[in-house]
């Protein structure tokens, strides 16, 4: 695979971060720690999918966590009375739906993004703690719960979900033309238009997708949890985009890729992670965070591809 | 004659009939709603909205976008507290450097989307983080309680019959409805905002201005987050996390574009207005807390198309989209 | 005769590849109309930015009142006393006629707080009187017609008590009363002892309003005359009269089967009942003056714009171009004007900006062969020489000419059928503009035709087998290849 400067500028940051955790924070580099880092590393890398496919066509999915919820909460009411599959299923087509509503209402009824995917946090989530009245369902069955438990020797089952989720990912994203042609929306939407690409069908795929993964996240998550409750991923829009940020996904659209992702979520596990180890409280971790962001984009700035251009 | 009835028809837009429509059906439904007791209600819960909200405003009219709010808003109420409690500060003097604290991030923001050229999203995403856990550090994730109850009267507080909290969101309204459309910094946030270029041209120093205006985005958030503490009576760092999008919400739903160039406080008031009259009048009518949200979301879209585009042509627009137009060619 | 208070002494510009402007002579006296006039890319805009701070000149001097002057930005020609009135507006849509007219000098009260809008309005009111106009200034400027914006336009140069203001084509989008409103205005500010600079191609306006003429012609002054001495002929003359050399690569054929025909198409503002045929082998050029209508009729013909009446056929069939995806599907191709904006994904490698318009024809099973992929865009990389140093090069990194060949590579990919160029050699050395051309040949030898919308004579007249030339939105003449001259086709866009 060939990596362009800046990909390599980022890798090599993320080493020289995990390079100094492993020497100046205790406990850092034993198995246990690191099987929890990758784990989290994964998963948040996991949730900040659909978050930056939309950033990828120049928009924003707000509404992933909301989607996810109401998903998982479906899908757990199947699967608690012993149908597993049929549960998933019904979990991923909820997340699709949800998604594909988003993709119609902004591309072809051009609603900016912000307002369609904001207002759809709002009733996602409203339907989802409705239909939950607050509680939690839980106790699946085993066949469910190896997803978010089990191991493959060492490597816990979300970080082979994931990292096989993201590869497949990555492939679409390089070698299919849907991935090929939303790069090329996100660089320039009215020239996709212009070359008689199916822009507008593109970009509803691509919400569409959003919403599939966020709901593939939100299962595993309920796996691992063996319960499901309504409030799930509060916090995902921001952590994913986050994620997408630090990765080098770029809010203007046409830029970033998968492995940055993987980089993204591992610099945020490692930053929780330490800050943990280091016996600092949790709250030193949103203060690092914010720095890292500003710090990643600058990063970016200072290599960047296009002239910047003020929203 | 013909002029203010103009005038009267383009301010009476979508998002004021929506709330005028809510009224009416609010108050057919649940007895309580239209009552003077309830109205105080409803000034109250949004006061603290619609001064972020305000501050979100002017960032939009330059066509950027502020994501810090929520998360300064709770640094100021934290830092306040803390130096109420720890410094023994007096509280008016707390206040004034919860705010300064705020307006300093609101101007580190400003500064670095103005001269380095970045996308505001970006440091101001950044920000929010930065502020969080820098409130979460001061506070110790804790909730801080037990400081001097002297700020407690903006919120509490009456001043012949009327609730503090509304004489404050009036008289900030004035101030920057005035600043906004009578002054010469006002005017060049619009045309900043409408066309950046021109307004470059004309002498107006962008850089500067943004930078400003950030900072005062900042500033009212500072503002918004003592308000907070004055009603919660309480300071814990993510109490605020939300309002960011809320303040967004209203401003957008108000009427002002997300384009820059157009819109304004008076605006951002009905949205405002808007959603917290949402929230109270499907409390009181026994909606279930949840489904409130969805009706929230739904009405947010609603406002929203009304607002910038005619809902007949949008749901002719949305049938014609969904459910197919004729054949495009006739033989290819 | 006053002595001129404004002088361009041997002033130069180039940019890569051309040499916009070669020691080039003007001056300007206190309340005179002096016109500028010559074909697209003599260097008349060129010099204007160079008036306006825009860019900075390669070489020459500027002299007012005698001095020399630097005029290094925008902000330093409008201390200057220079302000441009461009045809894109510079105004403010949201914000009233006396805020736009004032803005950033506005008039104040209470102690330099707040704007005295009464001051205002009385001022912008007063300023719009000496024009003989009389707009409300509490107007919102996005409610007025265009030439009530250009009225605010001219109120906000005098507002900057402008000495030399500069008009370029204002009357593009004017009527003919618009127009006489217009120049009285100009007038009055005659009157008032500004120079003017007023370019157009309208010439029959010129002996209307100008007092002087110059005439430049591929960036070099050709000469300067009293507007009462000369006859709109000669002024023709002036701009045209160059040598023509035959270095067009062009092999002509008998022109085939009917591929597009145009009918009576009509669209409110920009088309007047436009009909043309374009045949298989054949390249139809498409002439006229900026805003005459070509690039509108590309559009509607492409389906980006929908047409009010007419009719469009591809091939003999009528068809309904509701969107470029039709269009691609038939079989078309649209090299746009604009190539940074429309043409191009600056931010993406070569290769994939190749491939992209073609990638459902080259890869119909959703996967991407890389090793096609490389093969395809080397494949055009070699074919039209473009110079990039590998094929994941970003595009944005290219030269002009060279991106130019990679628009034109993307379109090629997909074996259209029909090719509408615009402007395609625009901005390109001369170098790459012979292999585009030679390209162009080539394509056409193949059967498939190309309408080419072209500003360049030399062009027009060498590639195309025959020219349609556009005036206002109409299709003002057609000529062969040898019935054409650039007198001819000059005077049918000028409407002589």
């Amino acid at each position: 695979m060939k990596l362009s400067t800046r990909a390599l500028y980022r890798l090599g940051a993320v080493a020289v971060i995990l390079a100094a955790a492993w020497i100046l924070v205790p406990r850092f580099g034993t198995e246990s720690n690191l099987i929890n880092l990758l784990r989290q590393a994964f998963l948040l890398a996991l949730v900040a999918t659909g978050v930056s496919l939309s950033m990828l066509v120049a928009g924003l999915d707000l509404s992933i966590g909301a989607v996810a919820a109401l998903s998982s909460c479906l899908a757990a009411t199947v699967i608690v009375q012993g149908h597993v599959v049929l549960g998933v299923f019904v979990g991923l087509a909820v997340g699709a739906l949800g998604g594909l509503m988003n993709g119609v209402m902004i591309a072809k009824l051009k609603l900016p993004f912000f307002i369609m995917t904001f207002s759809m946090m709002f009733i996602v989530r409203g339907l989802a703690l409705t239909y939950t009245q607050g509680t939690s369902i839980h106790g699946f069955p085993a066949s469910f719960t190896w997803l978010g438990k089990s191991f493959v020797g060492p490597i816990p089952m979300p970080v082979v979900v994931g990292a096989a989720v993201l590869g497949l990912l990555h492939l679409v994203l390089t070698k299919t033309t849907f991935g090929r042609i939303t790069y090329a929306v996100g660089a320039n939407a009215e020239a996709a238009r212009f070359s008689g690409l199916a822009a507008d069908r593109n970009i509803i795929h691509v919400y569409a997708l959003s919403g599939l993964l966020a709901s593939l996240s939100g299962l595993i998550y309920i796996a691992r949890l063996n319960a499901a409750d309504a409030d799930l991923g509060m916090m995902w829009p921001l952590e994913g985009i986050a994620v997408a940020v630090i990765g080098g996904i770029a809010f203007s659209g046409g830029e970033g890729n998968i492995l940055g992702l993987v980089l993204g979520g591992i610099v945020m596990a490692v930053v929780g992670n330490c800050v943990n180890l280091l016996g600092l409280p949790a709250r030193f971790q949103d203060f690092f965070i914010g720095f890292v962001i500003i710090l990643a984009v600058l990063i970016d700035h200072l290599t960047q591809k296009r002239g910047k251009v003020a929203r | 004659m013909p002029r203010l009835a103009a005038r009267l028809a383009s301010v009476v837009s979508g998002p004021i009939i929506i709330c005028l429509g809510m009224i009416g059906v609010f108050s057919l439904l649940s007895e309580n709603f239209f009552s003077l007791s309830n109205a105080v209600n409803i000034i109250r819960q949004a006061s603290v909205l619609a001064l972020v909200a305000f501050g979100q405003t002017f960032v939009i009219l330059l066509a950027g976008i502020d994501l810090s709010v929520g998360a300064v808003m709770g640094l100021t109420s934290c830092v306040t507290a803390t130096l109420m409690l720890k410094a023994h500060l007096a509280p008016v003097l707390a206040a004034a450097v919860g705010v300064g604290v705020a307006a300093l991030c609101g101007l580190v923001n400003g500064l670095v989307h103005s001269f380095l050229g970045l996308n505001p999203f970006v440091p101001t995403f950044g920000m929010w983080g930065m502020a969080l856990g820098a409130a979460l550090i001061i506070t110790e994730e804790r909730v801080l309680t037990g400081f001097p109850a002297t700020l407690r009267v903006l919120h509490d507080g009456e001043l012949l019959g009327l609730p503090a909290p509304l004489l404050l969101v009036a008289a900030v309204l004035l101030v920057l409805h005035t600043f906004l459309k009578a002054t010469p910094q006002g005017i060049a946030t619009y045309a900043i905002g409408g066309n950046e270029g021109a307004a470059h041209l004309s002498g107006i120093r962008v850089r500067l201005h943004k930078s400003l205006i950030y900072a005062f985005s900042g500033f009212m958030a500072g503002l918004a987050g003592v308000l907070f503490l004055a009603r919660s009576n309480a300071a814990q760092a993510i109490d605020t996390i939300g309002y960011e999008f809320d303040s967004i919400a209203a401003v957008v739903v108000g009427g002002t574009s997300l384009m820059g160039g157009k819109g304004g406080v008076a605006q951002t008031l009905v949205g405002v207005t808007l959603i917290a009259m949402l929230r109270n009048g499907l409390n009181m009518v026994g909606v279930n807390l949840y489904l409130q949200l969805v009706f929230i979301g739904v009405v947010l879209i609603l406002a929203y198309v009304t607002e910038n585009q005619n809902l007949v042509e949008f749901l002719r627009d949305l049938k014609r989209r969904l459910f197919g137009a004729p054949a495009s060619t006739e033989e290819a | 005769m006053a002595e001129p208070f404004l002088r361009v002494e041997s002033v130069s510009k180039s940019f890569p590849g051309v040499t916009a402007l070669h020691q080039v002579d003007f001056d300007l006296r206190a309340g005179e109309v002096h016109v500028l006039i010559g074909e697209n890319g003599a260097g008349k805009s060129t010099l204007i930015k160079l008036l306006s701070g825009v860019y900075p000149k390669d070489g020459g001097r500027f002299l007012l009142d005698g001095q020399d002057v630097s005029i290094a930005s925008v902000r330093a020609a409008q201390d200057l006393g220079v302000a441009t009135i461009y045809q894109e507006m510079n105004l403010i849509p949201e914000l009233t006629v006396a805020q736009n007219i004032l803005l950033g000098r506005e008039p104040r009260r209470v102690g330099g707080l707040l704007v005295d809008t009464e001051a205002a309005r009385r001022r912008s009111a007063t300023l719009l009187a000496s024009l003989g106009q009389h707009l409300d200034p509490d107007a919102q400027v996005k409610t007025l017609s265009v030439p009530q914006q250009q009225m605010v336009e001219v109120a906000k140069a005098l507002s900057m008590e402008a000495r030399i203001v500069i008009f370029d084509e204002p009357t593009g989008t004017l009527a003919e009363k618009e127009t006489a409103a217009l120049f009285a205005t100009i007038r009055l500010l005659k009157q008032q002892g500004m120079g003017i600079i007023y370019i157009s191609h309208r010439l029959e306006e010129i002996r209307e309003i100008g007092d002087r003429v110059t005439v430049l012609r591929d960036g070099h002054l050709i000469g300067t005359r009293a507007v009462a001495e000369v006859t709109v002929d000669d002024l023709i003359q002036m701009m045209v009269g160059r040598e023509l050399k035959d270095q067009f690569p062009r092999h002509r054929r008998p022109p085939g089967e009917v591929a597009l025909e145009i009918r009576n198409l009509s669209l409110q503002g920009a088309l007047h009942d436009v009909s043309l045929t374009v045949h298989r082998g054949e390249i139809v050029g498409l002439s006229g003056l900026v805003g005459s209508g070509r690039t509108a009729l590309a559009r509607v013909i492409f389906g980006i714009d929908r047409p009010d009446s007419g009719e469009i056929r591809v091939f003999g069939k009528p068809v309904r171009m509701d969107s470029p995806l039709t269009a691609t599907k038939l079989g078309l191709a649209f090299l746009t004007e604009d190539r940074k904006a429309l043409g191009l994904f600056q931010i993406r490698p070569v290769s994939d900006n190749i491939i992209l318009a073609a990638i459902q024809r080259l890869f119909p099973r959703f996967w991407i062969d890389a090793g096609r992929e490389r093969a395809v865009a080397q494949e055009f990389v070699t074919r039209l020489r473009i110079q990039t140093p590998n094929l994941s090069q970003l595009v944005q990194n290219l030269s002009g000419g060279n991106q130019q060949k990679v628009v034109l590579a993307k379109w090629l990919a997909t074996h259209a059928k029909l090719f509408i160029l615009d402007e395609p050699t625009r901005g390109i050395d001369v170098g790459a503009k012979l292999e585009i051309h030679r390209l162009m040949d080539e394509l056409v030898a193949q059967g498939t035709p190309i309408v080419m919308i072209s500003s360049e004579m030399p062009e027009i007249l060498g590639m195309s087998d025959r020219i349609y030339v556009m005036r206002d939105g109409r299709i003002g003449g057609e000529f062969t290849h040898h019935e054409a001259s650039q007198e001819r086709i000059l005077k049918c866009a000028v409407g002589g």
